[in-house]
């Protein structure tokens, strides 16, 4: 992820094109190999043992090295082993830049300064990004996080990464009583307490995601499209809910339904995460317990629900 | 090979769902986008199994799989869900239901599900 981050910010500074920044991340993902097939080519771990893993990781929001440590299959201290074999993403990344001579380590160097200063990054954040680790990375583009929405963005990271494996980085959260809605898959989660989740994309840009999950090309963002979208969502949303049903907080999964045209409108605010994925952005709209409307701005009158 | 009826409201989970049960060799005599169709389809094919969507508008999965029940009580369904449905599965496997798989699911998931409701 922080290969995504900074290597946009030396695009958008001249210092990379998008197809060296392309190449090095295709390079990167050649080299970086998971974790499960690292252990089985170590022999820490059988085959099946590191498939029982990947099973257990798609039922649960949680970390391969972890369920590995918890079932047995591998010590603390061999996951440590594993991540250091993997490699450190940031020095990856800089060796991958070097070594196809785009820039010198020196060059990344000053830029990386500038992309701090011009953050307000401290040491620790900078820390936090080269670890590539999303929980430590979200917080610095977060503000004033709440715990719920906390958990439910950095979730949606994560099912990011696992399910449509897509290069993607974020941007700064924004919170907002007003979102303009071009075209959104959306889903409810009621209960304890109640959740809008949506993610909402102008253009063609929410194909990114429907294509990645269904392995289909749409047309454009026509029904079948909207259906992929959310029934990624529902993935996502399914998830969330059984993290928190280990807290005893149940919520209900409602049916999935879609927007297009319509103003989300509040008295409160509600967060708006930009996702981007290459060129193409995608906002995840998260609302946690607040009363919303969706309107049509033709009518100004909340619309009924579509899908 | 067995006779399967697929019920999802969601077009894409039914066409995933067609392709990994035609890849293990089964084959797929009727799809259903809700309860209510689920219920007619299932007296019309008299499929060897359902697999059975919980979160569906008209009629939900669970009243679709008591109706199902109450026409074969024999009938095998195994709920497909997405995660964190903990206390909706309860309920489908206390109304009959022979077993769930959650989404997304892998194609060796969903086999190991069908093997097991075969061969019971």
């Amino acid at each position: 992820m922080f290969e995504q981050f900074f290597g946009n910010y030396l695009v958008g500074r001249g210092k990379l094109s998008k197809e060296e920044l392309n190449r090095v991340i295709q390079k990167q993902k050649e080299t970086r190999a998971k974790l499960g097939l690292i252990a089985v080519a170590e022999k820490l771990l059988t085959a099946q043992e590191a498939e029982e893993v990947n099973e257990i990781q798609g039922r649960l929001d949680r970390r391969f090295g972890d369920i590995a440590v918890d079932k047995g299959f591998l010590t603390a201290k061999q996951v440590e082993h594993l991540l250091n074999l993997q490699g450190n993403p940031y020095l990856c990344f800089v060796q991958s830049i070097t070594e196809a001579g785009f820039m010198t380590v020196e060059e990344v160097e000053a830029e990386l300064a500038n992309y701090q200063e011009e953050n307000g990054f401290t040491m620790t954040d900078m820390e936090a990004l080269k670890s590539g680790d999303v929980d430590r990375i979200a917080p610095l583009f977060i503000p004033d996080w709440h715990v719920l929405y906390f958990e439910y963005i950095t979730l949606t990271f994560r099912m990011i990464s696992r399910i449509l494996h897509i290069p993607f980085y974020f941007g700064k959260v924004r919170k907002q009583t007003e979102y303009e809605i071009e075209c959104m898959g959306v889903q409810e989660l009621k209960g304890a307490h109640d959740l809008f989740a949506g993610l909402s994309g102008k253009n063609n840009n929410l194909l990114v995601i429907a294509e990645n999950f269904a392995r289909e090309k749409f047309e454009g963002v026509n029904d079948d499209a909207f259906d992929a979208v959310c029934e990624f969502i529902n993935c996502i949303n399914g998830m969330f809910a059984s993290n928190l049903s280990g807290r005893n907080i149940d919520l209900e999964i409602c049916v999935p339904c879609w927007y297009q045209n319509r103003i989300l409108s509040s008295k409160n605010q509600f967060y708006v995460v930009p996702l981007y994925f290459d060129d193409k952005e995608v906002d995840l709209v998260v609302a946690i317990d607040i009363a919303y409307d969706i309107i049509d701005p033709k009518c100004e009158e909340p619309t009924e629900l579509k899908g | 090979m067995a006779k399967i009826l697929i019920v999802d409201d969601s077009r894409t989970s039914r066409r995933m769902l067609r392709e990994m049960l035609q890849g293990l060799g089964h084959e797929v005599i009727g799809e259903a986008t809700n309860g209510q169709e689920a219920v007619v389809c299932f007296k019309d094919y008299q499929p060897d199994i359902v697999t059975l969507d919980i979160t569906m508008p008209i009629l939900d999965g669970i009243d679709a799989l008591k109706q199902i029940i109450a026409i074969d009580p024999s009938a095998k369904v195994i709920m497909v869900t997405a995660a964190g449905q903990k206390s909706k599965i309860l309920e489908a496997i206390k109304a009959g239901a022979s077993d769930y798989v959650v989404k997304p699911m892998t194609k060796e998931q969903l086999a190991l599900a069908l093997e097991g409701v075969l061969k019971n």
